[in-house]
């Protein structure tokens, strides 16, 4: 850790980029065709996707404005720059509590989704424990070498998703998607907001801009980061409806991996590729949930500088486990993850736009 | 040295984690379901049974009879060769569980306790439903629920109407083949050789029927002693209730009238002699004036396009005007079959197999918004509207040889 000359603890522009499309791809992946299907009822779902991430992109390009007016500096320093000191430590608590809640909502989905397709006899709660313990052992590492497993993981979990796609071609059914153009704007507009709570994550550069070479930099990192996100999502999306259809997509609780279990790839041996998929996908959650947590305790360092990173991990793992665990079935978890992103719309969209505002207006500006 | 002692311990207590899996199934514990039957059961025996052991359980409306065919390795590796002795019934590759009960999700249980390999069905090939429960109001998608719920089964496998008992079809004798569900599974698969089959449908597709409004077609299977015969179709209403069947030549007409043909033959009578042509291929277009509402009017229009495989006719192919007789002869032929389906299925049974609806909801949208309720329900504009079929054959080869005897010299 210590070997490292400062340059080398800087990450560059498609760093950044890769990490926010790594923390962005989650668990909505494998939900969003359901509800973006019963908002939209058609193939139009597409045009959803789409708007839905452009909105991210114009968030994501003000958060990443609001982050390159103070570099080097935490969002907890330049929110006490901007507003005052008392309402930096508040909001910067309360984004805390959004990260964390978000790490809980995570690996209580990894442990939800592993029970219902891997391991049908272990109890959720021991599958929970072990993926957070792996989670605190990346996080309590060095931070550049866990956001560098970002670029590690995310081409093998483009890669595998490109092969299972590919394999769904021959299932694909074009009166599935036709009529095109059918739903209606309201439609639409519900679909955004469905496919939207699939985007949250690209927040996490108000809080990595500080440790970008060129903070400047920020909005294009975000532009890429979401743009790839954006495509998989469409494709994701295409091929869900091209495969199962609008009706069947609606009736699916996580058609992305109904998909994948879909493949059989002739010849015998390799028949099934949803293990490999199964595999991925845990990949990138292992990502979210690490940027989450790490995000947490970077928050809670900068307004606590005496408190060592390994003790804020130790303090925060049982809070999040015990949260991890309140949701008593389904219903309770989606609603759970619904509220999250809710809540998050406020903390870190609402909140740091009115901050840039104040800042612009206020022309308070970070030192160089 | 403390320090090193609490290393260990903390340690030592780690590995506890590691040790041990909830889920761990070795290979040889599973009992791979290859294939499913569900019937209704015929006698009441075992629901009194039931009845006398819990006189206080309300009755239930349906009863399942549920057939599980499990493989069994043993049979499979052993080939025959050594243990000799023809038929033994020790050495078959496949063992048949017969359960009865109120749930489908009950009676795989219920097998728990008879076989020593519980059911795993990752690898379902076929499913097949008797003809007596799709019968029934809501049977059809009441049997198949828990085959699509239950994470561990896949929507990959096939779907069966037996007529008669499902059970039977998982108790043919294959010469061919080791397992009664392989053997049924490759069956299907040949609709590529015979344009009386019907593409296999899979429990995936038929969920997707379940859930549109249209009416839907599955295939039909009928058991016999040795072998399974696949042809004809079964006929699912707009309320996913049993119909009927269509039979083999109106299963032909119908796979014309949608375009599912891969391959197949046709016959025809030229001269009073018979020819038959190998279909390889079809291309199939809708055209529809709908400028009338409770007359709309669909022009099929199916180009047909294949080789000369047989002709008792003797004559000269090899010039112009015979073989636009051919193609005329065999275009006619795929009209009178479309006709004949057409005769059953929309004047008859009045359901909308031909998907014309599903047409409607791809090309015109903004109408069918407007009569969707109307189309096999409330105005029945299906019934009302007409339907016209336009065939054309484009006969590319004769084959290997033009006369095969001597033309008469008249």
């Amino acid at each position: 850790m210590s070997s490292q000359t400062l340059a080398e603890k800087m990450i560059s522009k498609n760093h950044m980029g890769i990490s926010i499309a790594s923390v962005t791809i989650g668990v909505g992946i494998l939900t969003f065709p359901r509800s973006l299907a019963k908002a939209t009822g058609a193939f139009d779902g597409w045009i959803s996707v789409v708007l839905s991430g452009f909105c991210a992109c114009v968030i994501g390009w003000l958060l990443a404005k609001l982050a390159a007016r103070f570099p080097r500096q935490s969002f907890f320093e330049f929110t006490s720059i901007i507003a005052t000191k008392p309402i930096a430590y508040i909001l910067t608590l309360v984004v805390c509590i959004y990260t964390m809640l978000f790490v809980s909502f995570e690996i209580r989905a990894i442990g939800n989704i592993a029970k219902q397709y891997l391991f049908y006899n272990t109890p959720v709660e021991m599958i929970t424990l072990s993926f957070l313990l792996i989670v605190q052992y990346a996080v309590v590492g060095a931070r550049v070498s866990m956001l560098r497993l970002n670029l590690l993981f995310l081409p093998v979990v483009l890669v595998v998703m490109l092969i299972v796609l590919l394999f769904t071609t021959q299932l694909f059914e074009v009166e599935n998607i036709r009529p095109f153009f059918s739903s209606d704007w309201p439609a639409l507009m519900e679909g955004t907001r469905a496919v939207g709570l699939s985007y949250s994550g690209f927040e996490i550069i108000l809080f990595y801009t500080m440790l970008m070479k060129n903070p400047k930099e920020g909005a294009k990192a975000v532009t890429l980061g979401l743009s790839i996100p954006i495509l998989l999502y469409l494709t994701i999306y295409m091929f869900v409806i091209g495969v199962f259809s609008a009706d069947v997509a609606t009736n699916l609780t996580y058609p992305t991996i109904e998909l994948a279990k879909e493949v059989e790839i002739p010849g015998g041996f390799f028949e099934r590729v949803e293990s490999i998929f199964f595999t991925i996908w845990i990949m990138t959650i292992f990502n979210t949930c690490a940027m989450w947590l790490d995000i947490t305790v970077l928050n809670l360092q900068s307004m606590f500088h005496k408190v060592r990173k390994t003790v804020w991990v130790l303090i925060l793992s049982p809070i999040i486990y015990f949260v991890a665990m309140l949701p008593q079935n389904l219903v309770d978890f989606f609603t759970f993850a619904d509220s999250i992103t809710y809540f998050g719309m406020i903390v870190v969209y609402l909140c740091p736009i009115l901050l840039l505002l104040i800042a612009v207006i206020r022309g308070v500006k970070g030192h160089e | 040295m403390n320090s090193k002692l609490t290393t260990f311990c903390i340690y030592l207590l780690l590995s506890t984690l590691l040790a041990g899996c909830w889920d761990q199934v070795q290979i040889e514990e599973r009992g791979f379901v290859v294939g499913v039957g569900i019937d209704i059961p015929r006698t009441k025996k075992t629901e009194q049974q039931a009845k006398q052991e819990a006189p206080d359980k309300p009755p239930v409306k349906e009863r399942f009879l549920v057939t599980h065919q499990f493989v069994v390795p043993g049979g499979l590796v052993s080939g025959g060769q050594g243990s000799g002795g023809g038929q033994n019934t020790a050495n078959e590759a496949f063992h048949n569980l017969v359960s009865e009960g109120d749930s489908l999700f009950e009676i795989s249980r219920e097998l728990a306790s008879r076989t020593s390999r519980a059911p795993f069905y990752q690898h379902m090939k076929i499913l097949i439903v008797s003809e007596e429960v799709a019968r029934t109001k809501d049977g059809f998608a009441r049997a198949l629920d828990f085959y699509l719920r239950d994470p561990d089964s896949r929507r990959s496998s096939k779907v069966f109407i037996s007529k008669g008992l499902a059970k039977e079809v998982l108790e043919v004798k294959p010469k061919t083949e080791k397992l009664p569900a392989i053997y049924v599974n490759s069956v299907a698969e040949n609709n590529i050789k015979n344009a009386r089959m019907l593409p296999a449908v899979r429990l995936g597709d038929v969920h997707e029927e379940l859930l549109s409004p249209y009416s839907f077609v599955v295939p039909r299977i009928r058991p016999e002693e040795q072998e399974v015969k696949l042809a004809g179709a079964a006929v699912f209403a707009h309320d996913n209730q049993l119909m009927g069947f269509l039979g083999e030549e109106e299963t032909e007409g119908l796979n014309f009238l949608t375009g599912n043909i891969n391959g197949g033959m046709l016959k025809g009578k030229f001269k009073n002699n018979l020819v038959s042509m190998n279909i390889q291929g079809i291309k199939h277009g809708i055209k529809a004036d709908l400028r009338d509402r409770q007359h709309m009017k669909f022009t099929i229009e199916i180009e047909c396009e294949g080789t000369l495989a047989e002709s008792y006719a003797t004559m000269d192919y090899l010039n112009h005007m015979a073989m636009e007789k051919l193609e005329q002869v065999f275009a006619e032929e795929i009209e009178r079959m479309s006709y004949d389906t057409i005769r059953k299925v929309h004047n008859q049974m009045k359901v909308d197999v031909i998907k014309l609806g599903s047409y409607l909801k791809q090309h015109h949208f903004s109408l069918w918004k407007k009569i969707r309720q109307d189309w096999e329900t409330g105005q029945h504009l299906y019934e009302k509207s007409e339907i016209i079929v336009q065939a054309k054959v484009y006969l590319r080869n004769i084959g290997a040889i033009n006369r095969t005897e001597r033309q008469n010299n008249r």
